[in-house]
């Protein structure tokens, strides 16, 4: 233990009693050297239950505990943060559909918009000056409206969220209709603005139909850029949480590794690694060599030599982790538990983007975690690719296309389906019910 | 603010509410009654009657006095319907110059129009009578399910009777406005109207003074009047069971069968059964008269007239379903219309929509009240109109056009919300093709003809040029008013021409200008015979008192010769008076009223000299 981990402890308890140590994701722990006393307290670890509950519920004692949890840690398969924060379960499991698109949708805050644009544009003069029965600001509102209502999303038109709920719309568009409405402006004189504020009223009007019908409204905001839901917003913001905690763990263990040898030491000990790494090499084994380089670079970063080889042997340690990991997906999923083989799934595409099994089961497992819709999709095309007659993939494709709301395409996809497989009632009887609500 | 006048012009019954001191209130008229009967008869002598005044003398006068002409409101002549039905009616209908319908009474015809004017025109001056003030504008209602001819119409009437009309609104939507009137609510509420004539189902969202309608159906021929019908047939049936004779084929027995039928209806919505009495009903020509008495009971009624009623589901049932609804997403039932006070109506409606219905309104009132609201949000001025009731509305029909083969191609979906337009592009079909022909129609059949011919119009000076080369656009517009307006655009040129869509029945402008003015110079004639027949009673009163004291004043002036002139002089006014009471001459009558009065003072005078 490190004096900085002593010194937080306030109370009569260990430190043991507040951490929670983590699994970190970057070392494959069944090509690393492990006791099994080691590996056997390894696969206790939850991210859940304080290091203190894993020792005790082990059968080690507490110094015997400790101990094994340093060395894990060396080993870089363990991790936990100095203070030793307690995370909740389902922190730990964040539920973020689409990390990249979230990502990439949160990285750039635009500037705040301007609230009223309209009073600083420039306007047609005769047209501020006809003669209507309407103040100043209200023709350039509508003028400003007018010229940009084409332009404009139907939220950004009836002013609300990306993500509002029916409710929030109707009260918009109720607001809205309020100031457009040609009721309004009954028997006024309008002149020009007459069929202006009209056109602005069919136009929200257009914008309020399509956003108050489910349907509909899947089919447009797939035409739009994707933003993230506030539940989205929150599982990315945890992600990234959990990123930056591991990446913290990961540079405490090597401040630590740092502090603890001298810089001769650590340079010798990286080589060693460096010489084993080289060694499982020659001997055909990747995955080892990939372990001990990370075991180099971590006591000695920056060494171009270490660089050079890391970046060589990756993608072919990768590749074999993959097939291990398509393994240990199928035998996870057999057990049920389904959020760790799509992980698995989806950590073996990293490596073999065209394994037909993991994309066909990514897809499948996103559909029913319902999430990542899209992506989802781009597995199943691919798996078709690869295999055209397979049915199951149509199916998949079918309902997928049926959650986004894209009947047409689910339409195409069961009516392939039904084709290779007519017996199924079911899908004919979905069938039969799409083609009916189409007309 | 200006007063605008919310008037329920109902088939059978109308209403009238004007909006004062911020709130919607209800006019009764003279006798006291809140509603006025929807009931017009000419008298022998050219006069008309309205509402209470006509129903009491309907028996007596059956060929002369015109009710339910709403049904026929805005029809057309040939319908299949309005053949079915003109049969049963004991006025006299007949085509009129637009394949529109006319009614003859005594030597003159009438359009439908003209006849609701003069309901309009009564209900009118029920208003006006009550605040002493002339009231010229008015938002009068109709049924959601009314197609633009029967909508168009209506407004006549209203021009007709001399009212700027701001708006036609649905009955049921008026219903809406009146429930939901100054309070705080978010809900979406259906409105089941069954009135006298038509049935109208309508479901809204309410959001603080916003009234949007999301969906709107009915039957303009299903109502109270069919209810009547069932039990008149039925005592037809009994009637003729025992006697071998159809008692329809006298007019007036008719009319007691239809007056007895709804009293009878009515009451067994608060009693299980009731004796229908008619004695001396049907007289045979051989000196027998025959008599009507029989017992019907609630469960009778419910067995002749549960179709009616389970119509009415069916249609509430495909429109909740239209509007991707179901029932259990209604959070408040509003019943409307006097046949909805029927146990059974009421019985089907809450098992369909799982709730008990809003017992807050006025079943007859509330269309009148919603009416005023209407009047009073759109004249309304400043920011308090902000606050305002807003209707957002949606038309009730599909629009579209005729296409290749006859078929209906639809433009504007039906419950789309007002204002709105749509476009349609048009390309020759033959070469060389310089006009078109556009058919405009209102409805749900895919074959064009089986639905209502709005209008139609020749699109005329296209270039000359292969098939499919010249490309027009035509775009329709629906107003808030609900009218439909369309223009054309040649792609190529640019150039634009705007296109009226003349109604294919119905009344031309010229006859509406000249029946309004008809109504006028009836009610300017009227009133001055009001007069006359005031400045009549006074005369012959004043006429009879001279006569009276001839005798004694003569003999106090008998001495006297230019006294005796004076005699003469006082004859020579009476005479004078009495012809022009024979000639019906308002101006000398009221002249010689002022020689006649001056007589009589002084005869007063000398009377007393001699007593
Ligand atoms: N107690 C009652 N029970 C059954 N029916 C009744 C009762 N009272 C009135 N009615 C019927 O209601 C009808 C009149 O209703 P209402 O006045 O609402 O219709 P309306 O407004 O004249 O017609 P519409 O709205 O269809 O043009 C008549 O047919 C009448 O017989
Ligand atoms: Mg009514």
């Amino acid at each position: 233990m490190t004096t900085e981990e002593t010194n937080t402890s306030g109370s009569d308890e260990g430190p043991e009693a507040r951490i929670v140590p983590q699994r970190t994701g970057s070392i494959d722990p069944s090509a690393v050297q492990l006791s099994p006393e080691e590996a056997f307290l390894l696969f206790k670890v939850d991210g859940v239950s304080t290091m203190q509950l894993l020792i005790q519920t082990s059968g080690f004692p507490l110094e015997r505990g400790r101990a094994l949890f340093d060395s894990l840690r060396d080993k870089g398969l363990v991790g936990w943060e100095s203070g030793g924060r307690r995370h909740t379960a389902e922190e730990l499991k964040p539920t973020a559909p689409s990390p990249d698109q979230v990502a990439e949708a949160t990285s750039a805050e635009p500037a705040p918009p301007d609230k009223q644009p309209w009073l600083n544009m420039a306007f047609d003069d005769t047209l501020l000056e006809e003669k209507a029965d309407l103040d100043e600001a209200t023709r350039r509102k509508i003028l400003y409206l007018h010229q940009k209502m084409n332009e404009l999303t139907h939220y950004q038109l009836l002013e609300v969220e990306r993500h509002a709920d029916q409710r929030n719309i109707k009260r918009a568009y109720f607001e809205i209709s309020r100031q457009y409405h040609p009721d309004t402006y009954f028997r006024k004189e309008l002149g020009s603005f007459k069929t202006r504020v009209e056109d602005i009223f069919k136009r929200v009007t257009r914008a309020y139909e399509v956003l108050s019908n489910p349907e509909q409204r899947k089919a447009y905001d797939a035409t739009l850029p994707y933003e993230p839901t506030p539940e989205e917003l929150e599982a990315a913001r945890k992600l990234k949480a959990i990123q930056e905690r591991d990446e913290r763990m990961r540079e405490e263990r090597r401040q630590r590794l740092l502090r603890r040898m001298p810089l001769s030491q650590r340079k010798a000990q990286a080589r060693e690694h460096f010489a084993s790494a080289q060694d499982y090499l020659k001997r055909n084994d990747p995955v080892r060599a990939m372990n001990e380089i990370q075991l180099s670079l971590s006591l000695d970063p920056g060494q171009a030599e270490y660089e050079k080889l890391a970046e060589e042997v990756k993608p072919k340690a990768g590749k074999i982790r993959a097939e291990k990991d398509l393994k240990r997906a199928r035998s996870e999923e057999s057990m049920g538990r389904s959020e760790d083989a799509l992980r698995t799934y989806l950590r073996v595409l990293e490596f073999l983007p065209d394994e037909p099994h993991a994309l066909a089961k990514a897809a499948e497992l996103l559909l029913a975690a319902k999430r990542d819709l899209r992506t989802a999709v781009n597995y199943c095309r691919r798996a078709q690719a690869l295999d055209p007659d397979n049915a199951e993939l149509m199916r998949i494709l079918a309902e997928l296309y049926l959650e986004l709301g894209m009947n047409k395409n689910a339409l195409r996809e069961y009516a392939r389906y039904a084709e290779h497989k007519p017996a199924d009632e079911e899908v004919q009887a979905r069938l039969k019910e799409l083609r009916r609500t189409r007309g | 603010m200006e007063r605008v006048l919310g008037i329920d012009l109902g088939t059978t019954y109308s209403c009238v509410a004007v909006v004062e001191n911020g709130a919607p209130l209800v006019i009764a008229n003279k006798g006291g009654y809140r509603t006025t009967p929807s009931i017009v008869a000419f008298t022998a002598g050219g006069r008309r009657l309205v509402g209470h005044l006509a129903k009491r003398q309907a028996i007596t006068n059956p060929q002369n006095t015109l009710f339910a002409v709403k049904r026929f409101i805005g029809r057309k002549w040939n319908s299949e319907l309005v053949q079915q039905v003109k049969e049963r009616m004991p006025y006299r209908m007949m085509e009129g110059p637009h394949n529109d319908i006319r009614v003859q009474v005594q030597d003159r015809q009438y359009s439908i129009p003209e006849i609701s004017a003069i309901v309009l025109t009564e209900m009118k001056r029920v208003a006006e009578e009550f605040f002493k003030a002339p009231i010229s504008k008015a938002v009068i209602t109709c049924p959601a399910y009314f197609n633009d001819g029967q909508r168009t119409a209506t407004k006549d009437a209203g021009r007709i009777a001399g009212l700027d009309v701001l708006r036609i609104i649905n009955e049921p939507t008026a219903a809406a406005l009146a429930y939901g009137f100054g309070k705080k609510i978010e809900k979406r509420v259906a409105v089941y109207d069954l009135g006298g004539g038509t049935f109208d189902i309508s479901i809204l969202e309410i959001g603080n003074g916003v009234y949007e309608v999301i969906a709107t159906a009915g039957d303009t021929f299903l109502g109270g009047e069919d209810f009547d019908q069932r039990i008149t047939d039925w005592m037809v049936f009994n009637f003729a069971k025992e006697h071998n004779l159809d008692p329809r084929t006298d007019p007036m027995a008719l009319q007691r069968l239809k007056d007895a039928a709804e009293k009878a209806k009515c009451e067994l919505s608060f009693q299980n059964e009731v004796e229908i009495n008619l004695p001396f009903l049907f007289s045979t020509g051989k000196n027998r008269t025959l008599h009507f008495q029989k017992m019907l009971d609630r469960k009778k009624l419910e067995e002749l007239t549960i179709d009616l009623v389970e119509r009415t589901i069916d249609i509430c049932d495909r429109t909740i379903k239209d509007a991707g609804l179901t029932p259990k997403d209604i959070s408040d039932v509003i019943l409307v219309g006097g046949q909805s006070r029927m146990p059974k109506v009421q019985e089907l409606v809450q098992k369909y929509f799982g709730r008990e219905p809003c017992k807050n309104v006025h079943p007859d009132e509330v269309v009148a009240l919603g009416a005023a609201i209407q009047g009073f949000a759109l004249v309304s001025e400043g920011p308090g109109k902000k606050e305002e009731t807003l209707l957002l509305d949606v038309t009730p029909h599909s629009l579209g056009i005729m296409i290749v083969g006859g078929y209906f191609q639809t433009l504007i979906q039906k419950n789309t919300t007002v204002p709105t337009s749509a476009s349609h592009m048009f390309t020759t079909v033959k070469d060389g093709q310089t006009s078109a022909r556009i058919m405009v129609f209102q409805g749900e059949s895919k074959v064009a003809s089986e639905n209502e011919l709005l209008g139609e119009f020749i699109l005329s000076g296209l270039r000359e040029a292969p098939r499919g080369e010249v490309e027009i656009e035509i775009r329709f517009d629906i107003s808030a008013d609900g009218i439909v307006s369309v223009s054309a655009k040649d792609i190529e040129t640019g150039r634009q021409q705007s296109i009226v869509v003349t109604a294919t029945s119905g009344l031309t402008e010229d006859e509406v200008q000249r029946m309004a003015e008809d109504n006028r110079d009836y009610l300017l004639s009227a009133a001055q015979d009001e007069e006359f027949e005031k400045q009549r009673v006074q005369v012959e009163k004043i006429i009879e008192e001279i006569e009276k004291l001839l005798p004694g004043v003569g003999e106090v002036i008998s001495a006297s010769r230019f006294s005796r002139e004076a005699l003469n002089k006082a004859e020579a006014t009476i005479q004078r008076a009495r012809l022009a009471i024979k000639r019906r001459e308002l101006n000398s009558l009221s002249d010689s009223r002022e020689g006649l009065e001056r007589t009589l003072t002084t005869f007063k005078s000398l009377a007393a000299r001699k007593g």
